[in-house]
């Protein structure tokens, strides 16, 4: 490629001249000859890079600084390249263009050729990291969360594995409109869960596997997966598949283990990623998850109202109004014991010079007759190279299963009995809803290689959400926040 | 069939859409900004589960680069 540059370029320079054309000719032959055998000692890349004839006179040392301007190590580029830092240098700063012989030099203090350290050596390897983060959510629904976790993990990217383990603890307080109006005291809880995950990559294939658990005192969540990915297209388009079982127990604290209820979950995933240009990444998917079991929560209880009754109950009926106009029965919650659930998604990433727009789309609909969308934005600002700022932004919108009611009327039977609707939920996340996020959050690197990388984050959100066609409330609003600390050594 | 057939088109449509890039042309797209995992820490993901009628779509895409 470099060779057949210049046998390009040499009669456009001595177009109208052609007794200088055979001279010339030997020229460039003697010149492939000499880059072949001598002038480019990586060879590969030299094949397929763009003319860059001055790279080689740039001490190595000089390169690996100028690679450092962009985020994360020369030696981190290397491996997601499977090049040396060197040729990244080439990819970084001759984006379509060769430059000049001096462009690269931007450091003058820099050392010379002569008295320039050895290279660093290609990457190799496992590379730990771990974080730990904290974080607290808290609404207007008297629900407050408190939620530390740590994470590690090993990965060698250039041998083409990663072991990765996380444990997290939830510790919520509730006193929620649905428990106060069931005269339930407040309660808190403490919720465990820890996952584990694995993969290798098998040229072209990466294989992996995760294990999860949760457990609460009330819910066993059990959960283990697979995922499969391979590279096509010159890894341009890189299809993806994963699947997970989930087995549950279900059951209330004050109940033996023997009685609790279960609920199995399978979960399968197909998607591409696709590179769509230089700057930009894009990836379609399929989501499908099929529950069965009990899906229901054993603790929430539906208020039931007389036949005709149940137009007087209007959107956000306080817990007063529903207990003048209910009946005595307030039967527990029944749900189909079967939900299939399909989401379609798109994710596009574009980098732009110094800043990275990120866009998600999820369109979702379940057999239980709910449709949504999901949409999603976050634009992520480099401030220098330790700083990253970002606002985002998540605007979520859905109707009701097709079983819903907001005030669900007894049935009358033979004999003026009345019976109650099978299927009842007072679930409001079943219900009609619009959510709006905003929020924005910062990335501080306290330390850049060599040696250890520490990364301060902080997210907050606030958010609000309108229910149209609930009991007790019709809206509430959340705050969220992280702040963690990341280490990778 | 009608499933064939739309994982056909999607197919068809995602290798035209598909951009021939070159190794050594992907240092935008190996910036880790630009990993299609979920952007969700682990925390709000969970929150969002749970007062969201909806589940699926958290990105199992690999890698910014593309070269995984």
């Amino acid at each position: 490629m470099k060779a057949q540059s210049v046998v390009t370029r040499v009669p456009r320079a001595a177009a109208g001249v052609t007794d200088l054309r055979q001279p010339l000719a030997l020229f460039a032959f003697v010149l492939i000859l000499v880059t072949i055998f001598i002038g480019v000692p990586h060879r590969a890349f030299a094949e397929t890079a763009k003319p860059k004839t001055h790279a080689p006179k740039v001490p190595p040392a000089k390169k690996t600084r100028t690679t450092s301007k962009t985020r994360g190590s020369a030696a981190s580029f290397a491996r997601h390249h499977e090049v040396k830092p060197e040729e990244i240098y080439l990819e970084e700063d001759t984006p379509t263009e060769p430059t000049t012989p001096s462009a690269p030099v931007i450091d003058d203090t820099a050392p010379t050729a002569s008295e320039a350290p050895a290279p660093p050596p290609p990457a190799s390897g496992p590379k730990a990291h771990a974080s730990f983060e904290t974080s607290g959510y808290t609404d207007s629904d008297h629900v407050h969360v408190l939620s530390p976790s740590i994470s590690g993990g090993l990965a060698d990217e250039v041998a083409g594995w990663s072991v990765n383990g996380h444990y997290l603890v939830d510790v919520v307080s509730a006193a929620s409109v649905d428990i106060v109006s069931t005269a339930s005291p407040h309660w808190t809880e403490v919720r465990h869960a820890g996952s584990a995950t694995g993969s290798i990559t098998l040229d072209p294939f990466t294989v992996g596997a995760l294990g999860v658990i949760s457990r609460e005192p009330d819910y066993l969540s059990l959960t283990g997966g697979a995922t499969l990915g391979f590279d096509l297209m010159d890894k341009n388009l890189s299809p993806y598949f994963a699947f997970s079982h989930e087995a549950d127990s279900v059951g209330r604290t004050d109940m033996p283990h023997d009685y609790w209820r279960s609920k199995h979950v399978n979960s399968l995933q197909a998607g591409l990623t696709l590179v769509l240009g230089r700057a930009s990444i894009g990836s379609l998917q399929w989501d499908g998850s099929f529950e069965r079991g009990y899906l229901a929560k054993p603790y929430r209880y539906v208020p039931i109202f007389a036949p005709g009754q149940g137009a007087a109950v209007g959107p956000g009926a306080t817990i007063d109004q529903v207990n003048q106009l209910r009946l005595n029965a307030r039967p527990n919650e029944q749900l189909p014991t079967a939900r299939d659930r399909y989401a379609v998604s798109a994710h596009l990433a574009h980098r732009y010079t110094s800043s990275t727009l990120r866009l998600d789309e999820r369109l979702y609909a379940d057999s239980w007759g709910l449709l949504a969308s999901t949409s999603e934005l976050r634009y992520i600002l480099d401030l220098g190279s330790r700083l990253e700022l970002w606002p985002h932004l998540r605007f979520h919108v859905q109707g009701a299963v097709s079983f819903w009611q907001r005030a669900y009327e007894a049935i009358p039977g033979p004999g003026g009995a009345l019976g109650v609707p099978v299927l009842r939920t007072g679930d409001r996340e079943l219900s009609p809803l619009q959510t709006v996020v905003v929020g924005g959050g910062t990335r501080i690197k306290l330390a850049e290689p060599p040696g250890t990388e520490w990364d301060l984050v902080f997210e907050a959100d606030v958010g609000t959400t309108h229910f149209s066609d609930a009991l007790y409330i019709t809206s509430r609003q959340m705050a969220y926040s992280t702040l963690a600390v990341e280490a990778q050594f | 069939m009608k499933l064939y057939s739309f994982i056909g088109i999607v197919s068809l449509l995602a290798s035209a859409g598909c951009a021939s890039v070159k190794p050594y042309e992907r240092g935008k797209l190996a910036h880790p900004t630009m990993l299609l995992g979920d952007q969700s820490r682990a925390g709000p993901a969970h929150i969002y589960a749970i007062h969201e009628g909806a589940v699926g779509g958290d990105s199992g895409a690999k890698g910014g680069c593309g070269c995984n």
